[in-house]
């Protein structure tokens, strides 16, 4: 308890220290001017520029009429008085003047203020026969607004709209506000997707995830690892050599603990009005030894406790590995990912949770592409194959292990276009198999 | 071969060890881990490009945005893939000269 606390006065304090540091750097606006815009400056600064070389051959022309005698020494400064500028060029420079303002207003009606908006996201469209229910299509929207406001400030925020059973179901995925600090360091505040779990902050859009559905282990109420946080965050990278670091600590409401029921022992991540002072704190460290491999290392300690239990710890970690690369003798793309991820919550030792609650569970995923292959179609098709599983307690209500291998086959449309196909072989211990056949037709826009 | 689950998971647990092994020895038997540089300087922004902006998802093209658009697009890609300042300025600077 008081470890935690001292975890969170010291993460305050460099959050703090950051933040003063950083309002004492200058922040230079940026005004953008576009390609075009600033092809026509150009153009109009180079005639200008003629114009003045004209001119300047006009000035020394007149000057040498005016002063024909070149041997004569010069008068004192302070005894003659300077020439008046001779009377051939002065409309000229009243046009060069005139000509003057109208370019610096045109510069000037160029400045798009500093406040830049995208609005992006994706949509999906899928199907899905699974050998224990109907089959059944689905969809999914999420428009994406972004807000960049000057060089360091930034929103993200996400709507998900789903479909389910009878309901369009409305998620905010996140809202999320960020402020750098410096060049390695950023903060952000408001709902993010979960840095500890590389998954699902980075691979779970449906223009992104190879496959149709998501690893067993971060989707639904037996989830070890949550979508989103609740709080604030300080992250970063930092190049060490040729390699670099990424990193991203949080400080969150953190999960509840389902006490009763079928789920009991199970983590409820949405907990949006913490119902205790416990708060959870995590993060992942990601190193790139050489390009395109990550190998990340994520933990979160959380407080947890049902209504009226008194709090217990919920201690998850996990590991990744990621490898994406274009291979030329391999004439394309590979793209291979794993993780794994093992969660500990202690024994309240009441009823319903008197058990060992230890859950585990992972996946590996390799896909490659033909994107080198002389054959146009041959390049954009992707082969998948991914192996998934979820461990959960022996005496828990919820304790079917399960397994599941993945086969599928993409087609790829543009570089965020995709349709996929896929069948999926399932293992459950104790209770039946749950074969799919699934298809999804996803874009990022 | 692999139809216990526990092989399974055996192979994949002790292949993310190795791996975790392997990248520290790379580090560590790295010469130039002396001297911490900031390495985008000496790359060129497609180089960064490339290296940065493909490890989760397939590239759009740099005409797929204005220059405007991929101000704010490389800002959010810069927090989410936690770049720095350099490898954002150097990604940007190809992008708006290839688009
Ligand atoms: C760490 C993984 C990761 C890396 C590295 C990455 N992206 Fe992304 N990118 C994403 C995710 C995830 C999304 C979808 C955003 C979402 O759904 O929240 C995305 C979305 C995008 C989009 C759509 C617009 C937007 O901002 O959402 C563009 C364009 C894009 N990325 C370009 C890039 C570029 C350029 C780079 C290199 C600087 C890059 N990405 C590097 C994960 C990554």
């Amino acid at each position: 308890m008081d470890s935690r606390r001292l975890i969170f006065g010291i993460v305050g304090l460099m959050a703090l220290t950051a933040v003063a540091h950083s309002a004492q750097e200058k922040i230079s606006d940026d005004h953008y001017v576009s390609r075009q815009e600033h092809e026509k400056l150009k153009g109009d600064y180079e005639k200008l520029k003629q114009e003045m070389e004209q001119l300047k051959g006009q000035m020394q022309a007149l000057l040498k009429r005016e002063a024909p005698a070149p041997a004569q020494p010069p008068a004192p400064p302070s005894a003659a008085p300077s020439p008046a500028p001779p009377v051939a060029t002065q409309p000229a420079i009243e046009e060069l003047k005139k000509e003057l303002r109208t370019v610096k207003a045109q510069a000037e009606a160029t400045k798009p203020g500093s406040t830049k908006f995208l609005l992006t996201g994706y949509g999906a469209a899928g199907y899905a026969d699974r050998g224990r229910g109907k089959s059944s299509f689905n969809a999914v929207f999420a428009p994406i607004f972004l807000w960049k406001l000057g060089d360091r400030v930034f929103f993200e925020g996400e709507p998900l709209f789903e479909l389910e059973e009878d309901e369009t179901k409305v998620d905010l995925e996140y809202a999320h506000i960020t402020y750098l600090l410096n060049n390695y360091v950023t903060l952000g505040a408001g709902k993010f997707l979960n840095p500890s779990n590389y998954f699902i902050e980075r691979l779970h859009p449906a223009w992104i995830n190879k496959l149709p559905d998501i690893p067993l282990p971060f989707v639904g109420e037996t989830a070890i690892q949550a979508e989103s946080q609740l709080g604030f965050q300080l992250r970063g990278g930092v190049p060490i050599g040729p390699t670099r670091l990424g990193y991203a600590f949080y400080v969150s409401n953190g999960p509840k603990l389902r006490d009763s029921g079928e789920d009991a022992g199970t983590l409820d991540f949405d907990n949006f009005e913490d119902i205790n002072n416990d708060k959870a704190v995590g993060g992942r460290i990601g190193f790139v030894p050489i390009p395109y491999l990550e190998l990340g290392y994520g933990f979160e300690v959380a407080g947890v406790h049902g209504n009226g239990l008194r709090s217990v710890d919920a201690v998850t970690h996990s590991v990744d590995a990621n490898y994406v690369r274009s291979v030329g003798w391999l004439r394309g793309n590979v793209d291979f990912r794993a993780q794994y991820a093992w969660l500990e919550i202690d024994n309240p030792g009441v009823n319903q949770l008197n058990f060992k609650n230890q859950r585990d569970g992972g996946y590996a995923q390799i896909a490659y592409r033909p994107s080198l292959a002389a054959v146009p179609i041959l390049k954009d098709l992707e082969g998948v194959f991914r192996y998934d599983w979820l461990n959960l307690p022996a005496n828990a209500p919820l304790n079917a292990d399960e397994q599941r291998w993945t086969v599928g086959l993409n087609y790829w449309f543009t570089p965020s276009t995709a349709l996929k196909a896929a069948y999926e072989f399932d293992d459950r211990k104790g209770a039946i198999d749950d074969n799919a056949f699934l298809m999804q037709f996803a874009t990022g826009f | 071969m692999f139809n216990r689950k526990s092989d399974w998971h055996r192979v994949l647990k002790v292949g993310l060890v190795l791996l975790w092994i392997g990248g520290l020895g790379l580090l560590g038997g790295c010469e130039s881990l002396t001297k911490i540089t900031a390495a985008p300087a000496q790359k060129s922004g497609v180089q960064v490009w490339s290296e940065n902006c493909a490890t989760c998802h397939y590239m759009r093209p740099p005409n797929a945005y204005s220059d405007a658009q991929w101000d704010v697009a490389v800002h959010h890609m810069r927090v989410r893939a936690n770049l720095t300042t350099e490898e954002q300025q150097a990604i940007l600077e190809y992008l708006k000269a290839a688009n």
